[in-house]
């Protein structure tokens, strides 16, 4: 088959997968106790009858659930998420806002985890049971077992606050106003900690993978038949036992970038990163439930996509497997 | 001399078996010779191989000895000379054609990588060697196979890139470790005969080491024989073919199977399977797509009588495997009949069919893979019987009484299928066949993956069981020999079809069809044993 129809054959699949999310979380939003005029009722320290009255006629929130479900889905057709409670501001132009900074965390930290991780993995497989190896292993497991945000709140306390090296919060310094190039590498500067800190978890993940996967690759037989043709070892290692090793790896870093797309919401947080993890929090707080499920169809379109690229990509790097 | 091995010894790692790999084994390959070196599998031979190339498994060192080539002592090179000796001075093929080669890099790359590991050319130089070379060992479209990843091409194939490969830089010395083991007779013919014709026309010292004294005579300008690590005896291919002067020799010679089997001596048992214009079609594709269908199986008809062995024959991609799947209903046949004591099974419901499955037992090629390797073998043999009902105590007594039969002893209840050797493996899938006191036994290949001596102790035993079972039995084979030693009948099958069937000795001395000609013709040694 070829790979256009392939395509498209997933992007029907994608569509139907947002369908079955929205309906899923529609419902389950609903499950929980109070609604936005609660909230707002709340924050306006008042509450009669009628102006609750008022406001839930004013979001549509009176009507029955299955009608405000039949609008919202002729709405969502039409690439409209609806307007947030507390923002009061289109749905999806907040998301937009919010997501390349996410893309951008994630992105870094994913990289950043794999190289890690791949590099300490095949120096762990080097020599199986050596101190390296120990050293490797149990590093990388200390990082993942560590709590992220304490991990996080200890790196701003070391690198930000005793050291004063890298700045602790936001994406970029308030007030700076800086540009092209200097805002990038302002924008990096920030990025460091809240990246490494989600980079360090992911990376164990890496290094186990890469480890066991390069031992096992080494003992097949077109190593040996590499070994007799007399290349270098590096080579030995580099085109036929990383090569293979890093097939499972495609799998499972594309599994990882869906992951993380909604995993980073702690790290966002702990760094105040003005992603759509931050984003997230503050829709369950403030029972802003147009935003939230915003959040999950965006979210869940993007782990949809990710998966499509795994695929593909796993197909570009193992010949024998065919899209289909 | 071009290679001179001299009292070369190598130790095992503790907790090994024996101490010594190799035990102080000499041997000359002279320049322009084919020495062979034969011997059951943990007989060192591959070992000693292995130690010409450099190339010993961790925990493997030589001890002692020298290794003489061109007058230099390859055991004292420096790991970085001896990394340039290999693929220049000295190459290597390996058994399994299939694992070999890199699946993730194309063809050409593979061989070029070699050629540019020694010379400084090109990539593009390097190609243009590829093509000649890949014509030279047989292979047509060499520049299109140049970007083919190995799974699109057959283990013959794959045999002849690595061969191309060997002989990239024109080495002196080729290692042929057990090349033709992992492949049907037809295509071992085929790359016997090329091997011995890029022998002849470069002159080169062949090392080839093999299991199977058909392959050598056909082969070997001299042989050696290996048993546990040390040489036991070593001269010309004719003496030692016609006077072997150890016994173990002349038990290796006659283990290789020479066809003997009598028509069925008991009287006709009557038909216990009947096939009928059995069809079996695989389709490509899934839901959105179909991409072209494959008749496997083409409208095949066979009669098993009570008592029999009848023989499928055929090379990989014959049919004849999805054959038996489709009679014992592991596959559904697409159309024809599989009448079994009267009734059609092809056709039954799974409720109706239960009961019937335990009379049509299978015995698998792949004795690593059929046994579940965290079972225990008492597991493993009651657990057919256990599930059609059984009480525990009878099935355990008769369990006692089936591993006496297949030969092995009681204590093999406890353990774990790794803890046996291959051949002692298919006994156990024999056994586990058994248990369910079968009446037809159907046998994929039971016994290509086993060495010559242990292929003809199993075959013996298949056939003493048929005899004390009464049992029918569909031996499915890509060997004509071991076919002829077992089977009452033959049927050869090619592309899903039967080409013709007999009496087995009817159909060896006169055969119908031209392919049945070439299937013999392929036997290796023939006429030379």
């Amino acid at each position: 088959m070829n790979r256009l129809h392939y395509i498209g054959k997933r992007l029907v699949m994608t569509a139907l997968v947002t369908f079955a999310v929205i309906l899923l979380s529609f419902f389950m939003i609903r499950l929980a106790p109070g609604d936005a005029a609660t909230v707002m009722a709340g924050q306006a320290g008042f509450a009669d009858e009628a102006f609750m009255k008022t406001l839930r006629a004013e979001y549509g929130l009176d009507q029955p659930l299955p009608v405000q479900l039949w609008k919202y889905l002729g709405a969502v057709a039409q690439g409209d998420l609806g307007s947030s409670y507390v923002r009061r501001q289109p749905v999806l132009a907040v998301i937009l806002e919010r997501l390349p900074n996410t893309l951008l965390l994630d992105a870094f930290a994913l990289v950043a985890a794999i190289a890690g991780g791949v590099w300490l993995g095949g120096i762990a497989a080097q020599r199986p049971g050596s101190a390296g190896d120990g050293v490797v292993t149990t590093l990388s497991m200390l990082f993942y077992a560590i709590p992220q945000f304490w991990l996080g709140m200890m790196a701003v306390l070391v690198f930000a606050v005793w050291l004063n090296w890298l700045p602790p919060f936001g994406i970029e310094t308030m007030g700076a106003d800086n540009t092209g190039l200097a805002r990038a590498g302002d924008v990096a500067l920030h990025m460091i900690l809240p990246g490494t800190t989600l980079a360090l978890y992911y990376m164990a993940s890496y290094v186990r993978l890469t480890r066991v996967a390069m031992i096992e690759v080494a003992e097949q037989d077109f190593v040996k038949t590499a070994r007799a043709k007399g290349i270098s070892e590096r080579q030995v290692v580099r085109r036929h036992i990383l090569r293979n090793a890093l097939i499972p790896l495609v799998t499972y870093a594309g599994l990882q970038a869906s992951i993380l797309v909604g995993g980073s919401v702690l790290v966002e947080n702990v760094f105040s990163w003005p992603g759509v993890g931050t984003l997230a929090y503050e829709a369950v707080t403030g029972r802003d439930n147009p935003l939230l499920l915003g959040i999950f169809i965006v979210t869940s379109v993007l782990v949809s996509l990710f998966n499509l690229v795994t695929d593909i990509a796993y197909s570009l790097v193992d010949p024998r497997v065919e899209l289909g | 001399m071009l290679v001179s091995i001299q009292g070369l010894t190598a130790a095992l790692p503790p907790g090994a078996d024996r101490p010594l790999a190799i035990d102080d084994v000499s041997l000359d390959i002279a320049a322009n010779e084919i020495v062979c070196i034969v011997g059951e599998s943990g007989s060192g031979k591959s070992m000693t191989a292995h130690a010409v190339m450099g190339l010993l498994p961790r925990g493997v060192a030589v001890t002692g000895g020298r290794i003489l080539f061109d007058g230099a002592d390859l055991l004292q090179d420096s790991p970085e000379a001896m990394r340039k000796r290999r693929g220049r001075d000295i190459a290597m093929i390996f058994q399994d054609p299939m694992t070999a080669l890199n699946p993730v890099v194309a063809i050409g790359r593979q061989v070029t990588e070699q050629i540019r590991a020694h010379r400084a050319i090109s990539e593009r130089e390097a190609r243009q060697q590829v093509v000649d070379l890949l014509s030279q060992v047989g292979l047509n479209d060499a520049v299109v196979l140049l970007s083919a990843y190995p799974h699109q091409l057959s283990g013959g194939q794959r045999q002849r890139v690595m061969i191309a490969m060997a002989l990239s830089l024109s080495p002196r010395l080729l290692i042929a470790d057990e090349p033709t083991t992992a492949l049907d007779v037809t295509t071992q013919a085929q790359i016997l005969k090329l091997i011995k014709k890029i022998q002849t026309e470069r002159q080169m010292s062949v090392l080839f080491i093999t299991h199977d004294f058909g392959v050598v005579a056909d082969m070997a300008d001299r042989v050696a024989v290996m048993r546990l690590g040390q040489v036991l005896e070593n001269g010309v291919v004719a003496q030692i073919l016609e006077r072997p002067a150890h016994s173990y020799t002349r038990a290796l010679i006659a283990a290789v199977p020479k066809g003997a089997c009598a028509p069925l001596d008991s009287a006709e048992g009557g038909p216990l399977v009947e096939v009928r214009g059995l069809s079996k079609t695989f389709r490509r594709g899934g839901l959105f797509s179909s991409r072209g269908a494959v008749t496997v199986v083409d409208d095949v008809s066979l009669t098993l009588n009570r008592g029999e062995t009848l023989g499928i024959v055929g090379e990989s991609g014959s049919g004849k495997s999805t054959l038996a799947r489709c009679v014992i209903r592991l596959l559904e046949p697409d159309s024809g009949a599989v009448l079994f004591d009267g009734a059609d099974i092809a056709k039954m419901k799974s409720g109706q069919l239960r009961p019937l499955r335990r009379r049509i037992q299978m015995v698998f090629q792949d004795h690593h893979s059929s046994l579940n390797p965290r079972q225990r073998i008492g597991d493993i043999i009651t657990a057919g019987p256990r599930a059609y009902g059984e009480n525990k105590a009878a099935v355990l007594a008769r369990a006692a009484d089936i591993l006496g039969l297949v030969g092995l002893n009681l204590e093999s209840l406890d353990r774990f299928p790794h803890e046996f050797s291959g051949g002692q493996r298919q006994r156990i899938g024999l056994a586990r066949a058994l248990m369910l006191r079968p009446d037809v036994l159907i046998a994929d290949e039971p016994v290509s993956a086993l060495d010559v001596t242990v292929q003809a102790q199993v075959l013996k035993l298949l056939d003493d069981v048929r005899r004390k079972m009464n049992l029918a039995m569909l031996f499915i084979t890509h060997d004509m020999r071991v076919a002829a030693e077992v089977c009452h009948r033959v049927m050869v099958m090619r592309n899903g079809k039967v080409l013709e069937s007999g009496p087995t000795h009817t159909l060896f001395s006169a055969p119908a069809s031209d392919y049945t000609k070439s299937l013999l013709a392929a036997i290796p040694g023939r006429g030379r044993l």
